[in-house]
């Protein structure tokens, strides 16, 4: 039997024994398997085969296989994951790629040998904690979080450099403006300069924030007919704070020189569309009541925010 | 019950699911993760005696490159689904609710026949004409809109906050609306369902959210119908919120 119709079954196979999936409604199974048999990809026992198995999929789901992996298979697999663990590289900020390569290896064989029933659930945290405890020997308890989906571990500074550079972090961090809540809003314009409309200006307890409109040139659009993740990526690093001043003198310094906020919207049609961004560049310090106008320029653009009296 | 060795299989097809799906939206800069996962999984079944090398190898070749899946199908395979395709739908009654058996059986096969590279898209549409529903290019032309691109106004929200929400202005579009929103009760706007957001107008315009996000304080809702000429305000209206007025 050819590959893809496989991948197929076994695709439903997989929704059918997920609780947290749709269901394999039977009639959608029969008309799937019907058309397998048709165009000769499943014959007719094979048919009966994997109609009982999605069937039976919700019923016997997390039971294990059946006969149970032999006591010398499972010795093996832990064998296996003695070898793995004794090897596994300590995590690293900046690892090399046969370190990311290992590191990948032990996750991944624990996993397998959980999914073919080599091993339980309480082996599987087990050999997960053992392997944590390798990776990063500084946690004082190396156990996962509960639950699944993507979780964080601190990496500690190996050099004085690497500690330098997180007290330098924490240190700009730390007097980084908050810009919790707003004083006033300026409202800008539609007016546009090299792709640029500066809709807003806030004044906040600690910081000024100005807001903008980015239209850019087209970009491409991949064969599924969606802007390629990297141009918004490149957009960002393309736009850079203007200069800020205002009419009571003040002279506004941006915090990074990298929006603080920024989104996207990505039509899917249009072979001619354009990166569309919407962010806020974010200065020090926050203006006064007494400044009423904002200049702003950058190149040949210029903008004046004026607030309504 | 499932044996083991299909247990095993189901995991590998699972792989290779995942690998494809990673392929479509990852770069070659995971490429060590990727292969150390393929060496862990590989290893890890054929230490329990549930691949042997030969096949172990074969998955390998797979893992690495999940595009090389899917031999061209011949025109007979063609002719043969589309004629059962055309059978199945000819049985779906044309006052189904889409809940009726006969149109999950077409389903079932059409999905499955689409998945092997058989099926062609069209027949989504002819499904669709059949029971009354738009097709992919009206769908398309319904959810236009939205672009962003073309500003025509910035207006100014009112002064103040109103339940914890600042409109810091809203965006006229030639064809839509955005409203940027600042969150002023100390909420996590990342919490916040930007989707719980109505927008209405003075003259009863239907305005329909196409995307909304933001960041840490901050939330940009984006509907998808331009603001008529003719209305005078706007009203935003949150979950559990008063309306926010913004006048025109």
């Amino acid at each position: 039997m050819d590959d893809a119709p496989l991948a197929y079954l076994e695709r439903l196979l997989r929704r059918a024994s997920n609780p947290d999936d749709s269901p394999v409604e039977g009639a959608y199974l029969e008309g799937a398997l019907l058309a397998y048999e048709r165009i000769g990809a499943l014959s007719r026992s094979e048919t009966d085969s994997w109609r009982a198995r999605i069937a039976s999929a919700a019923i016997e789901r997390d039971t294990g296989p059946e006969p149970p992996l032999p006591e010398a298979a499972r010795a093996a697999g832990a064998q296996y994951l003695e070898q793995l663990v004794a090897g596994a590289p300590r995590l690293r900020r900046h690892p090399t790629p046969d370190e990311r390569a290992a590191d990948a290896e032990c996750s991944s064989a624990v996993e397998a040998l959980h999914a073919v029933g080599a091993l339980d659930d309480q082996e599987q945290t087990e050999w997960t904690r053992r392997l944590l405890a390798a990776q990063a020997p500084w946690l004082d308890d190396p156990a996962p979080p509960p639950g699944e989906g993507p979780w964080a571990i601190s990496i500690p500074p190996e050099t004085p450099e690497e500690a330098a550079e997180d007290a330098a972090f924490d240190a700009a961090w730390a007097a980084r403006p908050k810009a919790e809540t707003t004083r006033r809003v300026v409202t800008g314009s539609p007016e546009r300069h090299g792709g640029l409309a500066m809709i807003a200006l806030a004044v906040h307890e600690d910081a000024t924030s100005l807001h903008f409109h980015f239209v850019g040139e087209p970009v491409p659009v991949d064969t599924s007919g969606r802007h390629s993740r990297s141009s918004f990526t490149d957009t960002l690093d393309e736009l850079v704070p203007p200069a800020l001043r205002d009419d009571d003198g003040g002279v506004y310094e941006p915090v990074d020189q990298h929006p603080i906020s920024a989104s996207s919207h990505s039509p899917e049609s249009a072979g001619d569309a354009r990166q569309v961004v919407i962010g806020e560049w974010l200065y020090t310090p926050a203006a006064p009541d007494e400044a009423t106008s904002f200049n702003i320029e950058q190149g040949d653009g210029h903008w004046t925010l004026t607030a309504s009296s | 019950m499932a044996t083991a060795r299909e247990y095993a299989v189901s995991f590998l097809y699972s792989e290779w699911d995942r690998a494809a799906g990673l392929r479509e939206v990852d770069t070659d800069q995971a490429l060590p993760e990727r292969e150390g996962r393929v060496t862990g999984v590989l290893r890890a079944l054929a230490a329990v005696g549930l691949l042997d090398a030969d096949e172990a190898e074969s998955w390998r070749l797979r893992l690495s490159d999940p595009d090389v899946r899917r031999p061209e199908p011949s025109d007979r395979t063609r002719a043969v689904a589309d004629e059962l395709l055309q059978e199945l739908l000819q049985a779906v009654p044309e006052d189904d609710d889409g809940r009726g058996e006969a149109l999950l059986r077409f389903d079932g096969a059409l999905q499955a026949l689409h998945a092997v590279g058989i099926a062609a898209m069209e027949w989504y549409d002819r499904r669709n004409r059949r029971m009354g529903w738009p097709t992919a290019d009206e769908a398309r032309e319904r959810n236009a809109g939205g672009t962003q691109s073309e500003l025509r106004a910035v207006i100014a929200g009112p002064p103040d906050a109103v339940d914890g929400v600042l409109v810091m202005c809203a965006l006229c579009f030639a064809d839509g609306v955005s409203v940027l929103l600042r969150l002023e009760d100390g909420e996590d706007a990342f919490r916040r369902d930007p989707f719980a957001f109505e927008l209405s107008d003075d003259v009863g315009t239907s305005y329909w959210l196409a995307s909304g996000g933001g960041g840490a304080t901050d939330v940009r809702l984006t509907f998808a119908t331009p603001a008529p000429v003719e209305a005078r305000w706007l009203e935003l209206r949150g979950e559990g919120s008063r309306p926010i007025r913004i006048s025109l």
